[in-house]
């Protein structure tokens, strides 16, 4: 599992970068929902990314960010994996138990939803159900994570089967059989340790990755995700989107004379509101590329 | 038969989680009361009455819920359709006509579109409406929609991955190989054998399509199964929310029932298969 590829390079950085800024951001003592300049300043020194439309810097509210899906990221593979990992393993190593027709049942019911349709339905249920919904920001953070490892528990669950199913008839494992090891010593240690690891792993930076997209989703559209003040990449978009309409004329075909277009990029820039798009936008790419590449690099090599 | 029993018993026991998830709303017991339903056994056979006869009763709001379930489906359902058609056809396109042909050019081109790819569905909405002024109807708005739900959320980049893998394994091949010697059109090889892995792509992204719909038809004011769906659930308008929750359960389950008849009619060894399983049966 040495960083040999270009994938396994490139998920590392992306992964150091999330963790840095991270803890940078547990070291700020700066509270970013509270203006500090004018509002819409360009990048100067005192504001690398500028400022957003409140007078807030935006490169504060990107580190900030980092919040609202670390550690919610974290919990949700872990819970995935809690379960997932235990019902796959299960189900391909006793695929006759009655058990495991059950579970299998299961996990094609919980596979046929929609992801984002179960978080919004159960997010709108919490929603209601609690008297102030700011209070319970941090839940339901929590409350989307665990959805969205449920959500995922059968598409583990799914191909750890599968790859367990292929081993129990491999020579090693009856051979270990013959020596009188244990069901579960020869499932945990010979099968899930020693050849299902990358396995795991690739499912567990794919989680991530959608977790990410999932959170961003949610807080861009308002109302299931982080709650304004508090910073996420998704809504450092749609604080600025009444803001930076007006570049739309940028990319119509009068406006496409280059001086036009500088003078307009340019202008765009310098107003924050360009800086204020771009910074976010980078950022999600970036960090799903990031974990899909690491994903891709341990899919590689499985094979 | 066992399939198709099976995707029954999914949207049946769909029906009866989510509804178990909304009936827990404070104040839904009492409202799904008001309207006639005293217990939850009571509103899900009555539900399920309702999608036999096609009356799913009123909204909260007043409205016929299967009137708003079509609505947002004529809406929602031809984007879906065209952007898993177009996503298949360009990733087709792609691989089989460009293939390995452009050399430098080509990866840096390939690299492009996975990286266009990995942007989330919400975010080409939002840098359509900022950059390229996407109207708020009209064909323009549902061709924007159409090409972003085809290629955001990884859904360009993964057909793109599955379709060069499978292709590459069908070029190695003997009987490819043989063909391409003989000069035999080679199209009539790739056809059946590509036809399963496509319907599998297309099967497994579905849902992932569905989840991106929901998304961009709230950025861009699309009227569809995805707004309807939000509105009912800022409402928590249990009956409307869980008819689009179970419809779009059953167009998720229904895709896979069929890939797996798609399977029995292209694949002769699974007919085989199940010819032998049931002679021994009997």
């Amino acid at each position: 599992m040495r960083l040999r590829s270009w994938d396994a390079i490139a998920g590392a950085v992306v992964v150091f970068i999330i963790l840095g800024l991270r803890i940078v951001a547990l070291m700020l003592d700066v509270d970013p929902g509270a203006p500090t300049d004018a509002p819409f300043l360009g990048p100067s020194f005192d504001h690398w990314l500028g400022t957003d439309q409140l007078g807030r810097d935006v490169l504060v509210r990107m580190v900030e960010s980092t919040e609202a899906f670390t550690m919610p990221g974290i919990v949700a593979v872990l819970a995935a994996l809690l379960v997932g990992v235990p019902l796959g393993a299960g189900i391909g190593f006793w695929p006759q138990a009655r058990l495991a027709g059950v579970a299998r049942f299961g996990l094609t019911i919980v596979g046929a939803w929609p992801r984002l349709v179960l978080v919004v339905v159960v997010v709108a249920v919490f929603m209601v159900s609690v008297s102030d919904p700011a209070a319970w920001a941090d839940a339901r953070l929590y409350a989307l994570a665990l959805l969205v490892a449920v959500s995922f528990v059968p598409q583990l669950s799914h191909e750890l089967s599968e790859k367990v199913l292929t081993f129990q008839r491999e020579e090693f494992v009856e051979a270990a059989r013959a020596h009188g090891l244990s069901d579960s010593r020869i499932l945990l240690v010979h099968i899930l340790w020693a050849n299902c690891r990358e396995l795991v792993l690739r499912q567990c930076c794919l989680l991530f990755a959608s977790f990410l997209l999932v959170e961003t989703s949610l807080s861009y559209l308002g109302d299931y995700g982080v709650p304004p003040p508090r910073p996420s990449w998704g809504n450092i978009l749609s604080d600025v989107r009444s803001q930076v309409i007006h570049a739309r004329s940028l990319a119509r075909p009068e406006s496409l004379h280059p001086v036009d277009l500088v003078e307009g990029l340019g202008r765009a820039v310098n107003d924050g509101a360009a800086l204020a798009v771009l910074a976010p936008t980078v950022a999600i790419v970036v960090s799903i590329g990031g974990m899909l590449a690491l994903a891709r690099h341990f899919a590689d090599t499985r094979a | 038969m066992r399939r198709s029993l099976s995707f029954a018993l999914v949207v049946l026991a769909s029906s009866a989680v989510f509804g178990a998830i909304l009936w827990s709303v404070p104040g839904a017991a009492q409202r799904a009361a008001e309207h006639g339903d005293g217990s939850f056994v009571a509103w899900l056979i009555s539900f399920w009455k309702g999608v036999a006869t096609g009356d799913l009763g009123r909204s909260y709001r007043g409205v016929p819920v299967h009137e708003m379930v079509w609505r947002g489906a004529l809406q929602s359902l031809p984007l879906i359709s065209a952007a898993l058609l177009l996503s298949l056809s360009s990733g087709l396109a792609v691989v089989l006509v460009l293939g390995d042909r452009l050399g430098a050019m080509g990866r840096v081109l390939r690299a492009l579109v996975h990286m266009a790819s990995l942007c989330p569905v919400f975010l080409l909405g939002y840098l359509g409406l900022v950059l390229f002024a996407v109207p708020p109807d009209g064909p323009w708005q549902s061709l924007a929609a159409v090409v972003i739900l085809a290629v955001g959320d990884g859904m360009l980049s993964d057909v793109l991955l599955g379709l060069d893998s499978e292709v590459r394994r069908l070029r190695s091949r003997d009987f490819v190989q043989s063909a391409r010697l003989r000069g035999t059109p080679l199209w009539r090889h790739y056809g059946p054998h590509l036809a399963l892995p496509i319907a599998q792509i297309g099967a497994s992204r579905t849902a992932w399509l569905i989840g991106g719909v929901l998304v961009l038809e709230m950025v861009l004011g699309i009227q569809g199964l995805g707004l309807i769906g939000y509105r009912a659930a800022d409402t928590a308008d249990l009956p409307l929310l869980v008819a689009i929750t179970v419809f779009v359960t059953a167009l998720v389950a229904g895709t896979s029932l069929l890939v797996d008849v798609l399977r029995v009619l292209v694949d002769p060894r699974v007919r085989k298969d199940r010819r032998s399983v049931a002679r021994d049966g009997r």
